[in-house]
C-alpha cells in the first residue's frame, strides 16, 4: 500500500519545489517591477501633465467622488501651496469591443496638457487606432471646451469607437465645468504664452533705445539674461485692408534666429493666409543669422507672391532694426536708402515732392520726384524707371533713378534693385557707377560705362534712360505757363503804375500764384509788383484776384476778380446789416485790411477770419500770406 | 529498447518542418492566431515558449520515473504553470513593453498544447539530452512558424516589419507600405484564419508532392 502515499509525496514534492522557484524568482524581480510601475505612473503623471513638479505640488487622489455617468474613476487634484495647479482625470468608457481607459491633464486655464489612451483592446486598425499616440497629440494645447464638443479628429473606419469617445469627452467636460470650472486666459496672456514658448525662456517688455516703429515692429520683449529677443512684427500683405501678424526670435548670443510664429493674417484664405499660417513655412528661417535675414528668402509662398515678398521686407526690416539695436551697425531700410539715393542725384535738396500723378504717366516711370533746395528754388526732377530685364527664362526687373535738373544735364544714375541672376548686376550698385554721367547733356546721349557680364542688362537701362529722356523733353512740363491777366486788372492793383510786363519766370513757380507782374512808369521804371494769385473760396470756387506790392513793401490795392463768394452770411463788423458795408465780397471792406500796410505785416500780426464766412476769409488769408511768404523768400524786386 | 530511437540530429530538427507544431500538427493554435500581428510579438512568443518548454521538457524528464502514472498530467501542469509564472515576472521585469503586448496570452503559455504534447509525447519517455534537443527544436519551428504568418498579416496589414521594440518605446523595423495599400483586415483576428490557412495549403502542398515523389522513388 505504498502507491498512494508515493503519489502524494511526489505531488507534495513538485509543488513545494516548484513554489519555492517561483518565491526566489520573484524576490529578484518583484522590486524591479514595482519600480518600474511606479515609474510608469510617475512618467505618465509628467506626460500628462508636464508642469507638474515632484517636490512642491501636492497630489490629492480623488476616487470616491460622484462621478455618475461620467466614466471617472479618478482625479488627481495637483495644488501647490493651496493653489490649484491642475487636473488628472483617469476615464473608462466603453469603445466597440473593450474598455477603454484614458488619462487627461486640464490645467487651471481649462488647457489641455496632456492626453493618453492607457489600455484598450478594440479591434485593430479599426477601434484599435484609438490606441496610437499620433491620435492624441491634437489634445495637446486645445481647450477642453473645444474637445468637449467633439470638436477633434476622430478614428477613420470606426465610427462607433469615436462616437462613444466624443461622449465620453463631453461628460468629463461637462464635469469638470461643473466641479472645477476654469478661466480661459485673455488674448494677451496667450500672446505672452506664446512669446515665451518661441524665445525658450520667459520674457518681457523691452527697454529700447532706438525706436522701431518705423521697422512695422509692434514690441519688442527679452528675457532677464538679455539671451533671447522676440519681436512682435505687424505687416501689409495681398490684402491691404488688414495686415499680418507674426513673431520672430533671435538668439542675442549669436544673432540668429531661433524661432518664427504666425499670429494672426488678413490675408485671402487660400492665398495669403494659408502660406502664413501653415507652421511648415516657419521653420525656414532658423539658424539664419540677421546679416542673412537682411535679405532673405522666404519659401512656401508659390502663387502668392505679393504677401511673399511683404514678408521678406518685413523680415528684413526686423533685421535692420536687430542690427541697429544689438549689433550696433546701423543698416538703411530700402526706404531710407530709397531717399539716399534721391540725396545723393541732388545734394543740395531739401524737398522731394512727388509729382508723379501731375504728369503724363509712362510705363517706364514709376515715379517722379521734383527737387527743391531751401529757399524752394526748383532744382530738377527725379525719375524712378522700371524696366524689364535681361533673364531669358522669366521676366526680371530692374529698378533705378535718374536726376535730370532744370537745365536738362543729368545729375546721376543710382540702381534701386534688380531681379536679375545673383551676382551679375553688383557692378550697378556701386557708389560711383553713375558719375560718368553727372553733368552731361541729356540730349548727348548716355554716356554709362557697360559692366562686363551683363550687357543685356546694361542695353535694357540704356533704352530706358534713352525713351525717358524723350518723355523728359516732349512730355515733363517744368512749370505751367503763365496766366496773362488783362492790363486794366492790373492796374486796379496799382493805380500809379503805367505799364506792366510779366517777370514770373525769373522766379520760382508756386501754385497761388499765376503771373507775376513788374508795375513800371511810363519810362519802364520799376515802382513794384502786382501779383496774379488764386485763393481756394467757398465749397470748391476759386477766387482770382491781383494785388499790387510798391517797390519799398507797402501792398497797393486788392482787386478781386473773379469771386463767386457769398458775403451775405458775414457777421459783425463786416456784415452787410448795418447798412454802411459792402454786401458782397469784392466790395467788403475786409479786403482792406491788405491795403497799404507793409507786406511783411501780414506775416507777423496775422489778419483774422470773419465768422459766418470762414471758409472765404481763411482761403483768402492762406493765399496772401502765401504771396507774402514769396515776396519775402524769392526776394522780388531785389528785397526791401 | 524495443524500438528503434531516433537519432539526436532527427529529434532536434524535427519540429522544424516534418512536425512543425504550427502547420503539421496544429498545436498552439491559440497564440498562433492572437499574437502574430506583428513580427515582434511572435518573435517574444516564440522565445517565451522556447523557455517554458525547455525547461517543462528537461524537468519533466528528469522526474519522469518518479512520477506516478495516475497523477503525471496535473504534476505536468504544476512544473508547466510554475514556469510561465516564472517567465511572465522576469518578462515583467525586463522587458516591460513585450510582456505588456503579450498581456493574457503570456499566461495563456501554460494551456499551450503544444507543451503538454510535447511533455506527455516526449519528455516523458525520453532522457533529458534528447528532451532538451525536442523543447529547442520544437519551439524554432513553433515560432518560426508564427513569425511566418506575423510576417504577412503585418506586412501586409500595417504595412510594416517591426523586428523588435526596445523598452524606450523604438520600433526596430521597417515600413513599407503606405496606409492607402494596407489591407486592414489582415491584422484583425478573420485575418489571422486567412493567411493561416493559406500558409497550411502551401505547406502540404509540398508535403504531398514529396509523398508523391518518394512513392515514384
Amino acid at each position: 500500500m505504498l502507491k498512494p502515499i508515493k503519489i502524494v509525496f511526489m505531488l507534495t514534492l513538485t509543488v513545494v519545489v516548484l513554489s519555492l522557484a517561483v518565491f526566489f524568482v520573484e524576490g529578484v524581480t518583484s522590486e524591479i517591477i514595482a519600480e518600474r510601475q511606479a515609474e510608469e505612473i510617475q512618467e505618465a503623471l509628467q506626460a500628462i501633465f508636464p508642469e507638474i513638479d515632484g517636490v512642491s505640488d501636492t497630489l490629492t487622489y480623488v476616487t470616491d467622488a460622484d462621478f455618475g455617468i461620467s466614466g471617472i474613476t479618478q482625479v488627481i487634484e495637483i495644488t501647490n501651496g493651496g493653489n490649484p495647479k491642475g487636473y488628472v482625470y483617469t476615464v473608462e468608457f466603453t469603445g466597440f469591443a473593450s474598455t477603454i481607459t484614458y488619462l487627461m491633464g486640464i490645467d487651471t486655464e481649462g488647457t489641455i496638457t496632456g492626453y493618453q489612451i492607457l489600455s484598450q483592446a478594440d479591434t485593430p486598425g479599426y477601434g484599435g487606432q484609438i490606441g496610437k499616440s499620433s491620435n492624441w497629440t491634437q489634445f495637446v494645447g486645445m481647450s477642453i471646451e473645444t474637445a468637449g464638443n467633439g470638436n477633434f479628429d476622430g478614428l477613420s473606419g470606426a465610427t462607433i469607437t469615436t462616437e462613444k469617445w466624443k461622449t465620453s469627452m463631453n461628460v468629463v467636460y461637462l464635469y469638470h465645468l461643473e466641479t472645477y470650472g476654469y478661466t480661459p486666459l485673455t488674448p494677451e496672456q496667450i500672446l505672452q504664452a506664446k512669446k515665451d514658448t518661441l524665445a525658450g525662456v520667459a520674457v518681457a517688455d523691452y527697454v529700447n533705445t532706438n525706436p522701431y516703429a518705423d521697422y512695422g515692429i509692434l514690441a519688442i520683449d527679452v528675457d532677464a539674461g538679455n539671451t533671447v529677443v522676440v519681436y512682435h512684427v505687424e505687416f501689409v500683405g495681398y490684402n491691404v485692408a488688414d495686415v499680418n501678424e507674426y513673431l520672430i526670435a533671435y538668439d542675442l548670443t549669436d544673432n540668429t534666429v531661433i524661432g518664427y510664429e504666425t499670429l494672426y493674417s488678413g490675408d485671402s484664405e487660400d492665398f495669403g493666409y494659408a502660406r502664413m499660417v501653415d507652421p511648415a513655412n516657419w521653420s525656414q528661417f532658423d539658424g539664419q543669422s540677421s546679416d542673412a535675414m537682411l535679405d532673405p528668402t522666404v519659401d512656401g509662398f508659390s502663387g502668392v507672391s505679393v504677401t511673399g515678398s511683404a514678408l521678406e521686407s518685413s523680415l528684413a526690416n526686423v533685421a535692420i532694426y536687430h542690427l541697429w539695436e544689438f549689433e550696433g551697425i546701423k543698416a538703411l531700410t530700402p526706404q531710407e536708402q530709397f531717399e539716399a539715393y534721391k540725396e545723393a542725384l541732388y545734394p543740395s535738396a531739401t524737398t522731394f515732392e512727388n509729382v508723379t500723378a501731375f504728369k503724363p504717366s509712362n510705363l517706364l516711370i514709376k515715379a517722379i520726384y521734383d527737387a527743391y533746395d531751401e529757399t524752394d528754388t526748383y532744382l530738377g526732377a527725379i525719375y524712378h524707371i522700371v524696366t524689364i530685364g535681361a533673364s531669358y527664362s522669366g521676366i526680371t526687373y530692374v529698378e533705378f533713378l535718374i536726376g535730370i535738373d532744370e537745365d536738362g544735364d543729368f545729375t546721376g544714375f543710382k540702381m534701386v534693385s534688380d531681379t536679375e541672376t545673383e551676382g551679375r548686376t553688383d557692378g550697378f550698385y556701386t557708389d560711383t557707377y553713375g558719375d560718368a554721367i553727372v553733368g552731361d547733356d541729356i540730349t548727348a546721349g548716355v554716356n554709362l560705362d557697360a559692366i562686363a557680364g551683363s550687357t543685356l542688362t546694361y542695353n535694357r537701362i540704356v533704352t530706358a534712360i534713352q525713351q525717358v529722356v524723350t518723355y523728359h523733353n516732349d512730355e515733363y512740363v517744368s512749370r505751367p505757363d503763365s496766366v496773362s491777366v488783362d492790363n486794366a486788372e492790373l492796374l486796379l492793383a496799382f493805380p500809379s503804375a503805367a505799364q506792366f510786363e510779366s517777370v514770373y519766370e525769373d522766379y520760382a513757380f508756386d501754385n497761388v500764384i499765376g503771373n507775376l507782374y513788374e508795375a513800371q512808369d511810363g519810362s519802364g521804371t520799376a515802382l513794384g509788383y502786382v501779383y496774379f494769385g488764386y485763393a481756394a473760396g467757398n465749397s470748391g470756387t476759386v477766387i482770382e484776384f491781383t494785388w499790387g506790392v510798391a517797390n519799398d513793401g507797402t501792398t497797393q490795392e486788392l482787386n478781386i476778380i473773379v469771386d463767386g463768394q457769398t458775403w451775405a452770411g458775414a457777421a459783425g463788423e463786416y456784415g452787410f446789416y448795418d447798412g454802411s458795408y459792402g454786401t458782397v465780397f469784392a466790395t467788403s471792406t475786409w479786403l482792406d485790411l491788405f491795403e497799404g500796410v507793409a507786406i511783411d505785416s501780414i506775416l507777423s500780426s496775422p489778419i483774422d477770419t470773419v465768422s459766418g464766412v470762414t471758409n472765404t476769409t481763411a482761403g483768402m488769408i492762406t493765399s496772401l500770406e502765401t504771396i507774402a511768404q514769396y515776396h519775402e523768400d524769392e526776394n522780388v524786386g531785389g528785397g526791401n | 529498447m524495443a524500438r528503434k530511437q531516433k537519432s539526436l540530429g532527427d529529434v532536434f530538427t524535427a519540429g522544424f518542418f516534418k512536425q512543425n507544431p504550427t502547420f503539421v500538427q496544429f498545436l498552439g493554435m491559440c497564440p498562433t492566431l492572437a499574437v502574430t500581428g506583428s513580427v515582434d510579438s511572435a518573435i517574444g512568443m516564440g522565445a517565451g515558449v522556447l523557455f517554458v518548454l525547455l525547461f517543462s521538457n528537461v524537468i519533466i524528464s528528469l522526474i519522469r520515473k518518479a512520477v506516478p502514472r495516475e497523477v503525471r498530467i496535473p504534476i505536468y501542469i504544476v512544473v508547466i504553470a510554475s514556469l510561465v509564472t516564472i517567465l511572465e515576472m522576469l518578462m515583467n521585469a525586463y522587458v516591460p513593453l513585450l510582456a505588456d503586448k503579450l498581456g493574457t496570452f503570456l499566461s495563456l503559455i501554460v494551456v499551450n498544447c503544444l507543451i503538454l504534447g510535447r511533455a506527455e509525447a516526449f519528455a516523458s519517455k525520453n532522457g533529458p539530452l534528447r528532451s532538451a534537443l525536442d523543447g529547442i527544436g520544437m519551439s524554432l519551428g513553433f515560432t518560426g512558424g508564427i513569425v511566418i504568418i506575423a510576417f504577412f498579416r503585418e506586412l501586409l496589414g500595417s504595412g510594416s516589419i517591426t523586428f523588435w521594440v526596445l523598452n524606450d518605446g523604438t520600433a526596430l523595423g521597417l515600413n513599407l507600405i503606405p496606409a492607402d495599400f494596407q489591407i486592414p483586415l489582415l491584422i484583425a483576428p478573420a485575418g489571422a484564419f486567412l493567411v493561416f490557412g493559406i500558409l497550411v495549403a502551401q505547406v502540404n502542398k509540398i508535403k504531398f508532392r514529396r509523398l508523391e515523389q518518394s512513392e515514384v522513388a
